[in-house]
């Protein structure tokens, strides 16, 4: 037999549902027994009705056969709900719990995927967009062979008519699903991506408002809003109109079939079939048994059409986070290439032909330098240049370099990790904030300290003043919306921050990349004087030299160039 | 100060936002709905009906015609209805949005400047979007589910009535267990868990940004373990809360389905006599009615299923609504006595214990100064004295300490429109809108010529550039379009305050990443050329040839 290729992002789907294959299983099972529930049902009904007809009165037993399918039908559709919900719940939290490891793994390497707030989407919006998938389309796929074909068996020692008008009509009715799915999709899709165009621009007006109330221009903006919201209206009514209109064509389409077998059996009942005048060619019965029938043959392929979009947007779905898992970030090498063999006399950091290379990409240019301890380097060069990447390298969030990066003689991918973080420091050019105060986050991971220590550092970092007046002093709590202090303060609090943890280790990627320059400059002279004594290298653009480094490093396409300078510090 | 008034959302203003939009899909969604019910109905009927007549003998006198018409009619009407439903009910829908998104902006444009940014920029756009979202759905899958139920229940009543008389009381009762029972038990049961998913899913995205927006640090500090298990608690929350709501879901979906089938087994059983094992019809009860009554059932059965799931799209709209009526808060401050007075033109402006108050409540150094037409000043003072706090609350955009009179009347100034309408106001932070270059100058003067803009940018010294853009003036700027430059945009700022051509212009560190040449000609404009203000305040940490002319200084001195 041969088997469907399937894409990327169908591969991934089923994957996962396989991971859920017992309960899909039992889903299939009770789909089975549905079928036959559904026959019974439409067995039972028509004997009660004809019955009723004819002789004014039915049998118990036909009642008890019709009660007792119908009981059947309504507690299978109610148990293959709770399978397939848990099912999917147990697929999608699983894969979110994945999702979130996997990022944390890559460290800063997952901001080459997208940005955090993107990442925070396909974390939840997109993965619980692949409920419905798993919930309704995957069950009624195998119902929307099984269920039809059920019936056509069950109709065609009845009636071969009305099995040849089911037998040409659904391959029409399944050609007419797939057009309107598609059209469907495009619909979404293009409706999708105007209404985030929308939303940019309600958040690009938002983000000026305070420059458009100076200006006294809010009513114009509204204007605006107003604008694009009503052609917004007018372009998306025009597709969805469209969309509506097949889906119409499809329900026009199955009514048409079912109508087909109910004028045959009308007619045929009164004998006035054009080809077999005064001949009945079913009983009441049967008529009313295949006209139960006929509107349950088209329903799976109906509720089908209306779950398309479902598997649509699951794909669509699947294939941005399997762009994320597919982010790979090999694990730490357990063979210890270089043992620690003299960790006497040797440099603190020594870089040995270091280089980096991902997804054909060089990430790392060959380097080779020493620092010793105690040193400070100062880093630049162009963007791109591999600055951000030796500083993933120094975190340890990158194992797969080529070359050596030796601390104090030790390879760093083989030393103890937690270890070696735990000397650093990181201040990157935005300030790394956890949700809870400003005390809570300069105590994070170090424990409580007095109030007399924390205080010395915040006046070592010269920020005392302005913490000691705030009304609520270090119990002000920092949020994503930020406290009110601006961008240097930020800044020397987290110099604070690295004060307290004692770290001898200091990593600094633009600190002042995104401030003013005099506020640069001011942030330069801080980290001049607390830095003395400790290991530090700083990222920062030739826009922001660090005059008191011991080094200069800059970083080029062709790769490092390493120059003394001499040093003017203030301490 | 606008004339769009900020109200409060409710269920009843989204209902009568629109109404005739909305009465129309209702009207067309319930002739569909009731053709559906009729169609199966009658159907049943005629073919009962052609069943028995041949079966007495009668068929060729049997009316088939009429029937048939009819039932075709229904077929039409059934898909035709679901078809304008359709299309009404997203129009309307459509229309909600455009109308709930500009609700919004004017509950933003009616905030406090000093607030705006209390706001951020993803908070803001789950309301937008999420929000809006679960909001908009409420006539969709709440209303007209709802409205359609009752209408096919009242028209399964009539003709139950007319059947026999005593039918009327099951209907009556499933009527009441569809329509009331069932979807008061649902939002008993799961009211709680769907305000806990929709609580939940905006806790978690907040913490997860929160947590990942200081990834290394926290691993750093080896705290990354702690911070992800409560992220992970908070999933296995919305799981518990999912879980919970599915299985009321189902459990009601159960429940309709054994309401329709209890109704059929107690319609059958009214109808019945049972006389010596045999079932029989009650004699006065026409069989071939009874038949389309029952799957006429059927038919109602179907229709009244969305009502199981409805309470899911009421719990969200109502937390939806509850997060829009939130942004309202920041709008509700008390307006000024005096900021509805005109300000007069301006000849002398007196600063007494002025100072400017930052959101945090730390209050910039006072500022004693009275300031003639024609004058100069220039704002010095040590670093972190609230140069640029004073200079934002002498523009209205923050609260202040301390009084301010014009022409020696005193005058309230914050947020007030009218002093907005005085001045113009350089901030510390460039702002470029994704318009074009042109909209976005002409945001200063809606009406300046091309001739103005080009006019102004030569004093900036953006003539050239904008020359060499094969769109010049109509190029678009931001996001989308062409990116500027840090001192650029700085300069576009600056146009847009300078063809303000106000009385009073206030400038936050206006030449930065400026060139030599851009600052003199800035100077000259602004000393004695055509954008001459009466009163010039600005803070500097760059010297120009504006101190030469500044005709006082104004240190700032510590508050206290």
């Amino acid at each position: 037999m041969k088997k469907r290729i399937k894409s990327p992002e169908q591969a991934f789907l089923s994957g996962l549902q396989s991971q859920e294959g017992n309960g899909y299983r039992m889903v299939k099972w009770l789909g089975v027994l549905m079928a036959f529930a559904i026959i019974a049902q439409a067995i039972g009904l028509a004997k009660i009705c004809s019955d009723l007809a004819l002789h004014n009165s039915f049998s118990l037993d036909a009642a008890a056969l019709a009660a007792s399918a119908f009981f059947i039908k309504v507690i299978i559709q109610y148990a293959r709900e709770q399978i397939s919900a848990a099912s999917s719940r147990s697929i999608r939290f699983n894969l979110r719990q994945r999702l979130i490891d996997h990022l944390t793994r890559l460290g800063p390497n997952r901001l080459h995927i997208d940005e955090d707030a993107a990442l925070s989407t396909r974390v939840y919006e997109q993965v619980d967009a692949l409920d419905d998938y798993y919930t309704r389309y995957v069950p009624q796929v195998f119902l929307v062979t099984f269920v039809p074909l059920t019936i056509l068996i069950a109709v065609a020692p009845v009636s071969w008519v009305a099995f040849g008008i089911f037998v040409v009509t659904a391959p029409l009715v399944i050609f007419f699903m797939i057009l309107v799915g598609h059209k469907a999709a495009q619909a979404n899709r293009k409706q999708f991506s105007v209404l985030s165009l929308l939303s940019n621009q309600f958040l690009d007006l938002n983000q000026g408002l305070a420059e458009l109330k100076r200006l006294g221009q809010t009513n114009a903006a509204r204007e605006r809003l107003s604008l694009t919201a009503h052609e917004y209206q007018k372009t998306t009514m025009g597709v969805l109109r469209l969309a509506f209109l097949s889906t119409g064509t499809l329900e026009l389409f199955s009514s048409v079939a079912i109508a087909m077998v109910a004028l045959y059996l009308g007619l045929g009942l009164l004998e006035q079939l054009p080809w077999q005048v005064g001949v009945a060619p079913v009983s009441l019965f049967a008529a009313f048994y295949l006209l139960l029938l006929a509107p349950e043959f088209y329903l799976p392929l109906r509720q089908l059409g209306n779950d398309y979009h479902a598997k649509q947007k699951a794909e669509a779905a699947a294939t941005d986070i399997a762009e994320v898992l597919g982010h790979t970030q090999t694990d730490r090498t357990s063979q210890t290439t270089i043992a620690c063999a003299d960790t006497t006399k040797q440099c603190l950091i020594k870089f040995d032909s270091l280089s980096w290379r991902q997804g054909g990409r060089d990430r790392l240019k060959p380097m080779t330098a020493t620092i010793q301890s105690g040193e400070r380097v100062w880093l630049s060069g162009q963007s791109g240049s591999g600055k951000s990447s030796l500083m993933t390298v120094l975190l340890g969030f990158e194992h797969d370099y080529v070359g050596s990066v030796l601390i104090s003689g030790c390879e760093l991918r083989s030393t103890n990790i937690e270890q070696w973080r735990k000397r650093l420091a990181w201040l990157p050019q935005k300030p790394e904030w956890v949700q809870g105060t400003i005390r809570q986050n300069l105590e994070l991971g170090i424990g409580r300290r007095s109030e007399n220590d924390l205080r010395f550092a915040l006046e070592r970092a010269q920020c005392w003043a302005v913490v000691n007046k705030l009304p609520l002093g270090l119990d002000t709590p920092i949020s994503e919306a930020g406290t009110g202090l601006s961008g240097g303060q930020m800044q020397r609090l987290s110099i604070a921050r690295a004060l307290l943890s004692e770290a001898d280790i200091w990593l600094l990627d633009e600190p002042c990349s995104s401030l003013d320059n005099e506020t640069a400059d001011q942030i330069l002279d801080i980290l001049d004087q607390v830095s003395v004594g400790k290991t530090l290298i700083i990222v920062s653009h030739d826009t922001h030299p660090v005059r008191w480094a011991d080094q200069h490093w800059f970083m080029s396409k062709e790769g490092l160039h390493v120059e003394a300078q001499t040093v003017t510090t203030d301490v | 100060m606008s004339k769009h008034k900020p109200s409060l959302l409710t269920f009843k203003s989204l209902l009568f936002e629109n109404p005739f939009a909305l009465i129309v899909s209702i009207l067309i969604g319930a002739v569909a709905s009731l053709a559906a019910v009729a169609l199966l109905g009658i159907s049943g009927w005629f073919l009962s009906a052609a069943g028995l007549a041949s079966a007495v003998g009668s068929a060729l006198v049997f009316n088939y015609f009429t029937p048939g018409a009819t039932i075709r009619l229904m077929a039409i009407l059934r898909t035709a209805g679901r078809y304008g439903e359709q299309v009404f009910s997203h129009d309307h829908l459509l229309g909600m949005l455009r109308s709930l998104r500009l609700w919004v902006w004017d509950q933003r444009a009616a905030t406090m400047t000093s607030l705006l940014s209390k706001q951020t920029r993803g908070d803001l756009l789950q309301r937008l979007v999420g929000d809006l979202d679960q909001i908009i759905k409420w006539p969709l899958a709440v209303v007209m589910p709802w409205v359609y139920g009752c209408l096919a229940c009242v028209a399964l009543m009539a003709v139950a009535r007319w059947v026999y008389a005593p039918l009327i009381y099951p209907v009556v009762i499933f009527t009441l267990a569809q329509l009331i029972l069932w979807p008061w038990l649902a939002n008993q049961f799961a009211s709680r868990s769907v305000y806990a998913m929709q609580a939940l899913s905006i806790h978690r995205r907040s913490r997860f940004m929160s947590v990942f927006s200081s990834l290394i640090t926290l691993t750093i500090r080896g705290h990354w373990h702690q911070y992800s298990e409560r992220l992970n608690v908070l999933d296995q929350r919305q799981r518990q809360a999912h879980k919970a709501i599915q299985q009321v879901t189902s459990g009601i979906k159960l429940a309709y389905q054994l309401t329709s089938f209890a109704l059929i087994v107690s319609l059958l059983w009214s109808c019945v006599l049972i006389q010596q094992g045999e079932v029989l019809l009650r004699p006065n009860i026409e069989s071939t009615m009874l038949v389309a009554l029952i799957l006429a059932v059927l038919g109602v059965n179907e229709l009244v299923q969305p009502l199981a799931t409805a309470f899911i799209a009421q719990g969200q709209s109502k937390v939806g609504l509850k997060r829009l009526n939130q942004l309202r808060s920041g709008s509700q401050y008390v307006s000024n006595s005096n900021s509805e007075l005109s300000i007069p033109s301006i000849e002398l402006l007196e600063l007494d214990q002025f100072a400017g108050i930052q959101p945090l409540g730390i209050v910039s150094s006072l500022v004693n100064t009275s300031i003639v037409s024609g004058s100069v000043i220039r704002l010095v003072g040590k670093s972190g004295a609230g140069k640029s706090t004073c200079l934002a609350a002498l523009a209205g955009d923050l609260p202040h300490v301390g009084d301010i009179r014009i022409n020696k009347d005193r005058y309230e100034i914050f947020d007030n429109p009218k002093w907005r309408d005085c001045i113009a106001y350089l901030s510390q932070e460039s702002i470029i809108f994704q318009q074009s270059l042109a909209s976005n100058l002409r945001l200063g003067a809606p009406n300046a010529t091309d001739e103005q803009l080009m006019s102004v940018l030569n004093v900036l010294g953006l003539k050239e550039w904008v020359e060499s853009l094969p769109k010049g003036l109509d190029t678009l700027l931001g996001a989308q379009g062409r990116d500027v430059s840090g001192g650029q945009a700085r300069r576009i700022n600056l146009a847009r305050v300078l063809l303000r051509k106000s009385e009073i212009i206030l400038l936050d560190e206006p030449f930065d990443g400026l060139d030599r040449g851009s600052i003199t000609r800035i100077c000259e404009a602004l000393r004695e050329g055509q954008y001459q203000p009466k009163i010039l305040v600005y803070v500097s940490h760059i010297d120009s040839e504006l101190d030469d002319f500044a005709t006082e200084t104004v240190f700032l001195v510590e508050a206290d």
